[in-house]
């Protein structure tokens, strides 16, 4: 009996001190995850039936921030939208609270995920909805909503890279990284927005470095011109000003790379939502004579656009 | 004690199960291909009568459309006043005045939210047979006429897309589709199918949409021009050319939105409706808004309201035989 007593009090302590250890453990929170980027959605008891001669039906509008852009100081950076459109103006008028028919969102509200705030910033924005008389006949009308976001929204890519100034040596040394065959891949996760670098490849001459990248939209909207933001999204773009994604910097540890093509500052073109570019670094700028691994930052900036449906029904109000 | 509260606690629960009420629902009452139905009541007229005999006719009348009867004429036609003749007459409220015994003026409403069944009534005559000379029994025929001014509505919802080539790019509310309602509205004229379409304007910054409304008489009467609706039951009989000149025609007047008349006239003098006429194979009127729309309005769903205007008659008759009383 007293055996048996000791064999449990010594399991129970083993179970404490296992569960103690993990709490003190901080999880560690990668906030450049994932291929969203601002999330439209409607909360509950968003009334989907209405009366003509109904005057302010609020419909509440919910919009997370998902991706990881803008961070603390990059709040004067983001600039965002939403729209209202797909009915009939003569029959409903629809405003958002400050009486247009777009509203400029709130950096400070809609900050991204950091690694304080997995979830990201949230705010809800009320739609207001009148509806005049319904035509003589007409004993029910149900337009589709369409709500647009548009946004301007940055992503930062840092895959690890090998950097062997002497790829080409034949003396034997033990080196912390290599490059077979004077190239690599670099598989890329999602880095917390909607468009991303997919894939990192490595080529390496005697005299440079080369990297081309790919690049993709992963999410459901549309890229479009960064200058459209402030544009009413259904009136519709021109094909030229869609899928152009910027390269805003490249560096390979923190030295800007020394040219690519685009360049920096100039648009990659996607193609059915892929693109490439390509960045070349001089070997006489690398300052180690041994291999070493360092970060390769690519910042893309873009401007994006997407929609939510909604239906509503407005029923004729009887008269008697 | 004990027992008392239990059993309250029941009846609570109880109550408070049952008190969600029926459900509420609304019918729409846009539907069907019915206007005016006319009808012989039930045994009245009886199919065979004595000479020298009395026997009753009710009409019934039951508006199953969607719009107003307000001066319709309902005629009566006996085969031969000297043979059989009316007697008398009752009508069952004042929706229906007797003009003289063969003629009667009614209204009667029509389906709406509140009364979903529609105007109903019915009209009594007593009628009498005369003696039958030659034959063991004679057969008549007793017709009745109704001529009525009435009104369809269509409201169909279509989709207006101010950029139809697809050359801007985005996502649209909607998309350009064709309406086809087999199912009618309401009324005996409907409009069968709406073809949709919207084309470019001289002004890059305008669309004009078009629509090709397709309309037929699915009632089985005879259609009449709106401006004389009354005339098929006229004192006066028709004749063949004057029937021609004012059947099958009706008024088509379009709206898009609330307010927005169509242009449903080819012709350039001014006017927008168009009496169309509907003895042909393919009866249809194209409309359009030649103003446009500017194109940044992008693509949203409006009511396209059709309202066709017309007179309608319908005819029923009912054979009669009269018989002989045979001398005992």
């Amino acid at each position: 009996m007293r055996k048996t007593h000791i064999i449990i009090l010594l399991v129970i302590a083993i179970l404490l001190v296992s569960c103690s250890k993990n709490a003190n453990q901080k999880p560690s929170i990668d906030y450049r995850t994932g291929t969203q980027g601002l999330v439209l959605s409607f909360p509950n008891g968003v009334p989907l039936q209405i009366y003509e001669n109904d005057v302010d039906v609020r419909i509440p509008v919910q919009i997370e921030n998902k991706g990881a852009f803008p961070q603390f100081d990059e709040l004067s950076y983001f600039t965002g939208y939403i729209w209202i459109g797909g009915y009939d103006p003569n029959i409903v008028g629809a405003h958002f609270d400050q009486g247009d028919v777009w509203k400029q969102l709130d950096p400070e509200v809609l900050e991204g995920k950091t690694a304080f705030n997995a979830q990201g910033g949230v705010t809800v924005e009320d739609l207001l909805i009148s509806v005049g008389d319904l035509p003589t006949g007409t004993t029910s009308y149900q337009p589709q909503l369409i709500f647009y976001l548009t946004y301007l929204y940055k992503t930062i890519a840092s895959p690890t890279i090998c950097v062997d100034p002497q790829p080409r040596s034949i003396n034997v040394k033990d080196k912390v990284c290599s490059l077979p065959d004077f190239q690599k891949s670099y598989p890329v996760a999602a880095q917390g927005g909607p468009v991303g670098v997919t894939g990192v490849q490595q080529v390496q001459t005697s005299t440079q470095m080369i990297f081309k990248f790919d690049i993709q939209n992963f999410g459901i909207g549309q890229v479009i011109e960064k200058d459209l933001i402030d544009q009413n999204p259904n009136e519709g773009y021109d094909w030229r000003d869609l899928n152009k994604v910027y390269i805003e910097d490249v560096r390979l540890g923190d030295q800007t790379v020394d040219k690519c093509k685009p360049d920096i500052g100039e648009a990659v073109d996607l193609y059915q939502g892929v693109g490439h570019f390509q960045c070349t670094v001089s070997m006489a700028s690398i300052g180690s004579a041994q291999a070493y691994t360092t970060p390769l930052t690519v910042t893309l900036s873009y401007g994006y656009a997407e929609s939510q449906f909604r239906n509503i029904k407005i029923l004729e109000a009887i008269q008697i | 004690m004990k027992k008392i509260i239990f059993v309250c606690i029941i009846a609570i629960i109880i109550i408070g199960c049952s008190s969600n009420g029926p459900t509420i629902s609304s019918e729409d009452v846009y539907q069907g291909t019915d206007g005016l139905v006319v009808s012989f009541g039930k045994g009245n007229p009886p199919p065979e009568v004595f000479e020298n005999s009395a026997f009753y006719v009710v009409l019934e009348l039951a508006n199953k459309g969607a719009y107003d009867i307000q001066d319709g004429v309902l005629d009566i036609n006996y085969p031969n006043p000297s043979f059989i003749e009316a007697a008398d007459v009752n009508t069952k409220s004042d929706n229906i005045l007797p003009l003289d015994n063969s003629k009667f003026q009614f209204q009667l409403p029509g389906r709406s939210e509140l009364n979903v069944a529609g105007g109903q009534d019915a009209i009594g005559i007593r009628m009498k047979t005369g003696a039958i000379l030659a034959t063991e029994s004679q057969t008549a025929t007793i017709s009745v006429n109704a001529c009525y001014h009435y009104q369809s509505r269509a409201t169909p919802v279509i989709c207006i897309d101010t950029d139809p080539l697809g050359i801007r790019q985005g996502k649209k509310a909607c998309e350009v589709q064709d309406v086809a309602d087999g199912n009618g509205q309401g009324a005996p004229v409907s409009v069968t199918n709406v073809e949709v379409k919207m084309i470019p304007s001289a002004d890059a910054n305008m669309v004009i949409p078009q629509f090709k409304i397709t309309i037929q008489n699915v009632g089985g009467g005879i259609v009449f021009n709106p401006n004389h609706p009354l005339y098929p039951c006229n004192l006066e009989p028709l004749n063949q050319d004057e029937v021609d000149t004012l059947s099958d025609h009706v008024l088509v007047h379009a709206e898009l939105s609330r307010g927005v008349q169509l242009d449903c006239d080819p012709t350039d003098d001014g006017k927008k409706d168009i009496l169309l006429d509907m003895n042909q194979k393919d009866v249809y009127v194209i409309c359009s808004y030649p103003e446009g729309i500017p194109v940044e309005k992008g693509a949203f769903m409006s009511p396209l309201n059709i309202a066709l205007d017309y007179g309608y008659q319908t005819s029923l008759s009912f054979p009669i035989t009269v018989k002989k009383i045979s001398a005992s």
